[in-house]
């Protein structure tokens, strides 16, 4: 490993503070990003790696940052985007086999990046259409850089990969029913879906418009907080985005004062793995030593969070994608094919009853973070499975166990329109077969509308504290 | 309610211009949509009946009441 490679492995917030004092390049950090992508392209986390306009786009920062133009903070940082997003002269491929196009022009979130001086390297791989669940993958099956034969998570596994593997500094991923905080729980990487509307859906493709979230998955709390603060705010081109300002994150030390609720349904009753429950109650032992108070706080709807959100999410998905299975249907991943020919069959009442229950399910939400601060509960109930090689359903009590419990601990949240955080805090015990040194396991952070700032001010106590998101995959070259 | 079944689920994608590839894609499909009307059926809150089912939060207006 040379010092360039040594840098890819260092927090985007470090990067950030070398780049723009001139101390390092960012041509030779964009192709050092380049170069580990190229070698761990098993991994397949990138569908596009545009290395000549990523090196263009670097060069010109670099002169940009020697003549004092500095734009911020993230001037120069070589950065990678789910390819659900369009960027500006890459292809665009959602992970299908259906959709294949060159970008005229930037989604926003992607154009804000560019603005903010970030260099885009390339498009990452996603579970086909954002959806997630699909067994096969058109540019490779995305593979948990900890385990490489085990899932990424879904739908934005590349971005995952990407971050923990250190592909890129930083990337974006888009969050429906849990597609950032999912793999970044899975990846041992920070994760943050923003409140519902704060940052810009424009040029993103759709996986259920009233869901949709795009925000940063990153090394560190800093990290997201800094990628999150170029790429939220209002966007005319999406009539839903909020137009409150957005204030910069101003780390503080220590939690004085702050109250946590531990959302009890969430890790009683068999609803996380053991190993889960215990890395929570020793990172909620951190918060008290930061000086939190950690309460119990309950949500009666919490069992409910996977039916109700998969059966809002995969009835407007099954709108969306009505046109291609009828022409297409051969086209689609079997996984994928079979779930939306069910969403098309929701009837009417269903829809209206779960809408119903969505916003009694806000309800209690809203009501217990009157009660504390922030929420917490695992982002993910175990550490990242086998990949699977069927879909399993069946039954309808497999579909019910599976489909309906896998995103169980994140569908609240999206439902409700608050903003989560998936954060690191450990890893389980080590495979005995030698695969792996231990999976990572992630503590999902939930906070008021708009309050993503709160959100950051406890993911940042707590990495000032910890070191898991130091740690880094031992990858091999072979 | 009782479960649909295979035959069924077929004449209702069919009259919406959709068709399963195969016995497998039939069967899958059939579990999926019987689970999720089994389960929705199944969902109770006291308040259900009273909730409107609001689908957008209107962003603007939330911030000066929460």
């Amino acid at each position: 490993m040379n010092s360039a490679d040594e840098l890819t492995l260092r927090p985007a917030i470090e990067l950030s503070a070398l780049l723009t004092s001139g101390e390092l390049s960012p041509v030779e950090l964009t192709q050092a990003f380049i170069n580990r992508a190229k070698r761990y392209a098993r991994l397949n986390a990138y569908i596009t790696v545009d290395e000549e306009g990523a090196l263009r786009q670097a060069a010109k920062a670099e002169d940009e940052i020697k003549r004092g133009m500095i734009r911020g903070p993230i001037h120069g940082l070589p950065v990678a985007v789910k390819d659900q997003f369009d960027a500006k002269g890459l292809r665009t491929t959602v992970g299908s086999n259906i959709i294949d196009y060159i970008a005229h022009e930037d989604a926003t979130a992607v154009g804000r990046l560019r603005e903010a001086g970030a260099v885009i390297l390339g498009k990452l791989n996603l579970s086909e259409f954002a959806l997630g669940g699909n067994v096969t993958h058109p540019f490779g099956v995305p593979h948990n850089p900890w385990d490489e034969t085990r899932q990424a998570g879904q739908s934005s596994s590349g971005s995952g990969i990407a971050v923990a593997a250190s592909l890129c500094a930083a990337a974006l991923g888009g969050d429906t029913a849990g597609s950032i905080r999912g793999p970044s729980a899975w990846c041992g990487i920070t994760g943050l879906r923003p409140t519902w509307g704060r940052v810009s859906r424009n040029g993103a493709w759709p996986m259920a418009w009233f869901m949709d979230a795009i925000g940063p998955m990153t090394k560190t709390v800093a990290d997201a907080a800094m990628i999150f603060q170029a790429i939220a705010g209002h966007d005319p081109k999406d009539p839903n985005t909020s137009s409150r300002p957005l204030t910069p994150f101003e780390p503080e030390r220590g939690l004085e004062g702050m109250r946590v609720g531990v959302v009890r349904e969430s890790i009683d009753n068999g609803m996380a793995t053991g190993d889960v429950v215990h890395g929570v109650e020793e990172a909620l032992e951190v918060l008290r030593g930061l000086g939190a108070t950690v309460l119990d706080e309950t949500l009666p709807l919490f069992e409910h969070g996977g039916l109700i959100s998969n059966g809002l999410a995969d009835s407007e998905a099954a709108n969306i994608h009505r046109k291609f299975l009828r022409e297409r249907p051969q086209d689609y991943d079997f996984a994928s094919r079979r779930r939306l020919m069910a969403a098309s069959l929701v009837p009417a009442a269903a829809y209206v009853k779960l809408s119903r229950f969505r916003m009694l399910m806000r309800r209690d939400v809203m009501a217990a973070l009157g009660r504390v601060d922030l929420l917490v509960t695992p982002a993910q109930a175990e550490g990242a499975p086998k990949l699977p090689t069927s879909t399993g359903m069946t039954s309808k009590e497999a579909v019910m166990r599976q489909f309906f419990g896998l995103r169980a601990h994140r569908g609240p949240f999206n439902l409700s329109g608050v903003p989560a955080m998936a954060l690191p805090i450990g890893f389980t015990p080590a495979d005995p077969e030698g695969s792996h040194d231990g999976l990572p396991m992630s503590l999902q952070v939930i906070g008021r509308p708009f309050d993503e700032n709160r959100i950051f001010q406890l993911g940042h106590a707590y990495q000032e504290v910890t070191n898991w998101h130091e740690h880094r995959p031992a990858l091999t070259d072979s | 309610m009782p479960d649909l079944t295979p035959e069924q689920v077929r004449t209702q994608l069919s009259a919406i211009g959709l068709i399963p590839m195969d016995q497998e894609d039939l069967d899958e499909i059939t579990h999926r949509i019987n689970a999720v009307n089994e389960a929705v059926l199944a969902l109770e809150h006291p308040d259900a009946d009273v909730q409107e089912p609001l689908s957008v939060f209107w962003l603007n207006e939330e911030g000066s009441h929460e």
